[in-house]
């Protein structure tokens, strides 16, 4: 295993160096190496027990890894206690302290830290107007509603002006209508403060709609970090491919390999990547993508050569889903591959039984190993 | 009456509440609201060779209050009630912690829970072979031979009675502060450590207000029993450890002087309400009970904010 011992770079907030955890012989998180860049939203996705949680519950302090280091900036805080981190936390059900009221809950963070009382209520104010919670100072928590228990949580955090804000599924409880909303005001506050967010949750949509970049995580490992366009348009696995929206899997052989890209065949036609797939070779055993959407169907062509990125198909059944329709056309061998087509109006365009000609775009489509 | 309008159900479901609430209330005015009143007004009358004779003097009252060995028994009892409700409480509260954060199981508890299953009697005779001028602490010491002679103040004192008591409440704090700290998810100490407090911080800023109940009830509980024991002091306390609650119950059994233990049982409960009165409003007075405030109203808070940003 090979440690890494490059610099930190400045805009690096926190770095995670060959971070492992296990709880007895339970592996949490193997060789976690990431970094969480100033004013970004980061956010950590995953299945549950994909150990997104304990990572974020490393960079609070509430776990100390089994192995690696954790920097901030340049310093290690692999072993500093919670309360001397400056991080903070916004928890899954707020845990605001019901003998305070909201005022003082917000407070709370800065009284420890024995800031003068004039400053105090100046920087409670201003974070209550920022989360537009000024009304309800007096408020006691219990009479709050899960919309504004989330506002105050987010506050009572925020307000310590944290390098880095931990958000631990932090809509997961409220309905879905206040999520979507929730969703944007965490997104305009995240702009207006410039604070660092590592948002942890399980909701694919959530990651895509406010990340900066996403950690997919699966069984403690990480499987791929990038933008949520890298992830969703170029997954570097299977897991990745299959974990976002709908993805057509269709095992593959390659049979031609050279500096221009890769031709492989799957039962029922040929892909050719639009570029060079470095490290494949002739015979080797692949996996072909691609996203419903980016199938074309046409009516087949009556004994033309389909040609690569194409195959033969049936349509079996129609879904149609408000405004597209999804179609499972099944191939010769009995696969089925989903395509996608927005619905104009009007009916079906194609009906159960139909021969149909699949293609994609080569861009579209993605070649995986397993 | 109501600002809204009761619905019949709201009706039927208040009528049960009133049938199940019924029973016990019944029971506490016959068996303690009256005989409470009665006392209070025998505590004004007289007793003259043995025949309660009405009167309306506060002359028990005065008598009591003027006399230097009942004003002791209070001072002793206070002690007593003080030490055992403290000690109880703060030996209780890690077991409580442990219990309520570290383990699973409440087989901890549940040894705590077996000493309540001997009988009160037999614990304190216990205590007598162990605290005895031939006990088993005074022997090993003897034999040992850190001591020349036994320790007088281990049996028959205060110490004697507290260290009992202590033994007799502590599954009794346990509870209380258990069932209390069951209040006190893990998710506040960790957002009160997240937000930069020490574990003291957290105890006193987080566990004590949330756990108030728990720690008031476990310790005004304890208090009042310890202080008004009448049985161990009896029993262990000698002439030094005589309390309150051993007076008055002389005063009803032996003398005969009901009125003068009324007023006496007056002037205790009169003692246990200042010390629960004191108790909250030393907790106010640190900021540690639930439910205050620490900012000024909203339209101050405004102000304020106003006139810094013109200034």
């Amino acid at each position: 295993m090979t440690f890494l011992t490059q610099p930190v770079r400045e805009t690096d907030i926190v770095t995670m160096r060959n971070l492992d955890k296990s709880f007895g012989t339970f592996v949490a998180l193997r060789d976690i190496n990431l970094e969480i860049r100033k004013g970004e939203i980061l956010t950590f996705l995953g299945p549950s027990g994909c150990g997104k949680s304990t990572l974020m519950r490393i960079i609070a302090g509430f776990e100390a890894p089994s192995r690696g280091e954790l920097l901030l900036h340049d310093q290690d805080m692999t072993r500093l206690p919670p309360e001397r981190r400056p991080v903070n936390m916004v928890f899954q059900r707020y845990a605001l302290f019901p003998h305070l009221d909201v005022f003082d809950n917000i407070a709370f963070g800065l009284r420890i830290r024995k800031l003068p009382e004039s400053e105090v209520r100046t920087r409670v104010m201003r974070m209550m107007e920022l989360v537009q919670l000024d009304k309800m100072a007096s408020r006691w928590i219990n009479e709050l509603s899960g919309g504004q228990s989330q506002r105050v949580a987010l506050a009572r955090a925020l307000v310590n002006g944290p390098e880095v804000l931990l958000l631990d599924e932090p809509l997961a409880a409220l309905d879905l209508k206040i999520r979507q909303l929730m969703l944007q005001e965490l997104r305009r506050i995240q702009e207006s403060t410039g604070t660092t967010f590592v948002y942890v949750t399980h909701d694919q949509d959530e990651a895509m709609i406010l990340s900066s970049r996403v950690v997919l995580m699966d069984h403690g490992r990480i499987e791929q970090v990038g933008t949520p366009d890298e992830l969703y348009f170029r997954p570097r696995s299977l897991f990745v491919a299959r974990f976002l929206g709908e993805m057509n899997i269709l095992p593959a052989r390659i049979v031609e390999a050279s500096d221009s890209g890769v031709v492989a065949r799957f039962e029922g036609g040929t892909a050719r990547s639009a570029t060079a797939q470095p490290g494949y070779a002739r015979e080797d055993g692949t996996h072909i993508a691609v996203r419903p959407e980016a199938i074309r169907i046409a009516p087949a062509p009556e004994n033309a050569p389909v040609g690569h990125n194409a195959c033969l198909a049936r349509i079996a059944a129609i879904e149609p889903i408000g405004g597209r329709v999804v179609y499972s056309a099944e191939l010769p061998n009995g696969t089925r591959l989903r395509a996608q087509r927005i619905r104009d109006g009007g009916g079906a365009d194609f009906s159960i039984g139909q021969p149909v000609l699949l293609s994609w775009e080569p861009n579209a489509m993605t070649i995986l190993r397993d | 009456m109501f600002a809204y309008a009761k619905t019949l159900r709201d009706n039927r479901r208040e009528r049960t509440g009133v049938l199940f609430a019924l029973p016990v209330v019944l029971f506490l005015i016959a068996f303690f609201i009256v005989p409470t009143v009665l006392l209070f007004v025998f505590s004004f009358w007289q007793s003259r060779s043995f025949v309660l004779v009405p009167d309306a003097s506060l002359t028990n009252y005065i008598d009591a209050l003027t006399r230097p060995a009942f004003r002791q028994t209070i001072l002793t009892g206070l002690t007593i009630g003080l030490g055992t409700a403290t000690v109880a409480t703060v030996l209780s509260y890690p077991v409580a912690w442990f219990i309520a954060y570290r383990t699973r199981t409440n087989l901890l508890l549940y040894i705590i829970m077996l000493s309540w299953f001997s009988s009160y009697l037999v614990r304190i005779f216990a205590w007598r072979t162990i605290l005895g001028t031939n006990g088993l602490i005074n022997s090993a010491l003897l034999s040992l031979g850190v001591i020349d002679a036994p320790l007088e103040i281990l049996i028959f004192s205060p110490l004697a009675v507290t260290i009992t008591l202590v033994h007799i409440f502590v599954p009794f704090t346990l509870l209380l502060l258990l069932s209390a700290l069951r209040n006190v998810t893990p998710d506040f100490l960790a957002a009160a450590r997240d937000l930069g407090a020490s574990r003291m911080k957290v105890f006193f800023r987080v566990t004590l207000p949330i756990a108030y109940k728990g720690f008031v009830g476990s310790f005004m509980f304890t208090f009042i029993l310890a202080a008004g024991d009448f049985i161990t002091p009896q029993l262990l306390g000698g002439r030094t450890g005589i309390t309150t609650g051993l007076l008055i119950s002389n005063q009803f059994r032996q003398t005969g002087n009901w009125p003068s233990g009324a007023a006496m049982a007056f002037i205790l409960m009169a003692v246990f309400l200042v010390v629960y009165f004191v108790l909250v409003q030393v907790l106010r007075w640190f900021r540690l009970s639930p439910g205050l405030r620490f900012h000024p109203p909203v339209e101050e808070l405004r102000a304020e904010m106003a006139q810094a940003k013109e200034a």
